[in-house]
């Protein structure tokens, strides 16, 4: 059990490097950074530019959900390839399995390619109108 | 050492949060995140009752983990989708604005 | 061992909580991510990697992300002084006290759930490649299936925007 989180040890330095780091750039900035003075005129959005119209949050696009959500559905084809992948060349040399493990794949990626399509037909990746 | 009861008390504990959620929260979206708790509460039990099972080398609970996942994920792609329908329709994601069948 | 347990089950409940309870739906996402990778790393201590690399990939890198963006493009303007939870909250958490007390006390009360962990099965991704493919190939292509039906119905649901309700 010990020797299994021992696995982990590297995973943990790396958050602990990454939390470091990140903390570290801010924790300098504050203390070398020079502070400025700060006016209305500085804290407006564009210094030099024209002034925001209209509220800050505007509603998004319904197309972000769109992809988000296709990004779901093939996220969880990738998790069922990996684990195919890992057998796929010591099953394909083995001539009973052969079949198996190249039709059963190729079933799956067909069904879902299919509604791969319709996103397409649907103009789903759309981003003109 | 972590015992199988510590586990199922867990999963128990956080199976009745998200159910305690989603049947209070008015916003259509608490109410599927209560769910997927709910999901995620029963892939620990999988989980956790394959590592102590008396078959562990036959994979049946991780497997039927990760069906889950796939399941669930599916869920939550056609849920929030049909929020956002709704949240179209009614201009609103609150559920007890939600009462009619028919627009 | 049990102290990373106890601190993974601690940080789990807790942001599970969180999530149904903060006010901000933004932070309640957040707090969700949260529970979801705490419950990955509880796969981890399980020996169940692969179950905690799906979850990681799935849940926190695909689900989180939907929901965010499921939050900011249904934010409420109208609906500002209106309370959070529906009238009768006692009702709800009621009830999820019940089911937590009878779940508890029906795991406590069991014989069987005090085994000692058994010796850590090799459940490596090529087994589960090989299970995969052998045993699971039907559930397999029913998932690919589901997922069909699912990103059809998804598009569908969600397309319909400029077009005032109607198909194109």
């Amino acid at each position: 059990m010990d020797s299994q989180v021992a696995q982990y040890v590297p995973v943990l330095m790396l958050i602990g490097l990454a939390v470091l780091i990140t903390g570290g750039m801010m924790v300098v900035s504050v203390l070398l950074g020079k502070r400025g003075r700060r006016t209305t005129i500085k804290d407006t959005a564009y210094e030099c530019g024209m002034l925001p119209v209209g509220a800050g949050n505007t509603r998004l696009s319904v197309k972000f959900h769109l992809v988000a959500m296709l990004f779901i559905l093939f996220d969880i084809e990738v998790v069922f390839l990996y684990p195919w992948a890992v057998v796929f060349k010591r099953m394909l040399a083995h001539p009973d399995t052969a079949n198996l493990i190249f039709f059963a794949m190729l079933s799956f990626l067909g069904v879902l390619f299919v509604g791969y399509l319709y996103a397409l037909k649907k103009k789903a990746f759309d981003w003109t109108h | 050492m972590t015992t199988l009861q510590s586990y199922l008390i867990l999963s128990a504990l956080l199976f009745s949060i998200g159910l305690a959620g989603a049947l209070t929260r008015r916003n259509a979206i608490l109410v599927l995140i209560g769910i997927e708790l709910m999901l995620n509460a029963a892939n620990l039990n999988f989980i956790a009752f394959w590592r102590y099972g008396p078959h562990p080398e036959a994979l049946t609970g991780v497997m039927f983990a990760l069906f889950s996942i796939g399941v669930a994920a599916a869920e939550a792609a056609v849920g929030l989708a049909l929020i956002i329908a709704i949240y179209r329709h009614y201009k609103t994601a609150n559920l007890d604005k939600v009462t009619t069948l028919k627009g | 061992m049990h102290t990373g347990f106890l601190l993974l089950a601690l940080l789990t409940l807790a942001s599970a909580g969180a999530a149904m309870c903060l006010r901000n739906l933004v932070h309640c996402a957040l707090c969700v991510a949260i529970s979801f990778v705490s419950l990955a790393a509880l796969f981890l201590t399980l020996d169940a990697e692969f179950v905690g690399f799906a979850q990681i990939l799935v849940y926190v890198g695909a689900v989180a992300i939907l929901i965010v963006i499921a939050i900011l493009l249904t934010r409420d303007i109208s609906g500002h002084g209106q309370s959070l939870v529906f009238k009768p909250w006692t009702l709800g958490v009621g009830v999820g006290a019940l089911v937590a007390g009878s779940l508890v006390s029906a795991v406590t009360s069991s014989a069987f759930t005090h085994r000692e962990l058994p010796p850590a099965p090799a459940a490596t991704v090529r087994q589960l490649g090989e299970s995969l493919m052998t045993t699971y190939v039907v559930p397999l292509e029913i998932i690919g299936l589901l997922l069909t039906a699912a990103l059809l119905g998804a598009v569908l649901l969600a397309r319909r925007e400029n077009e005032g309700g109607g198909r194109s």
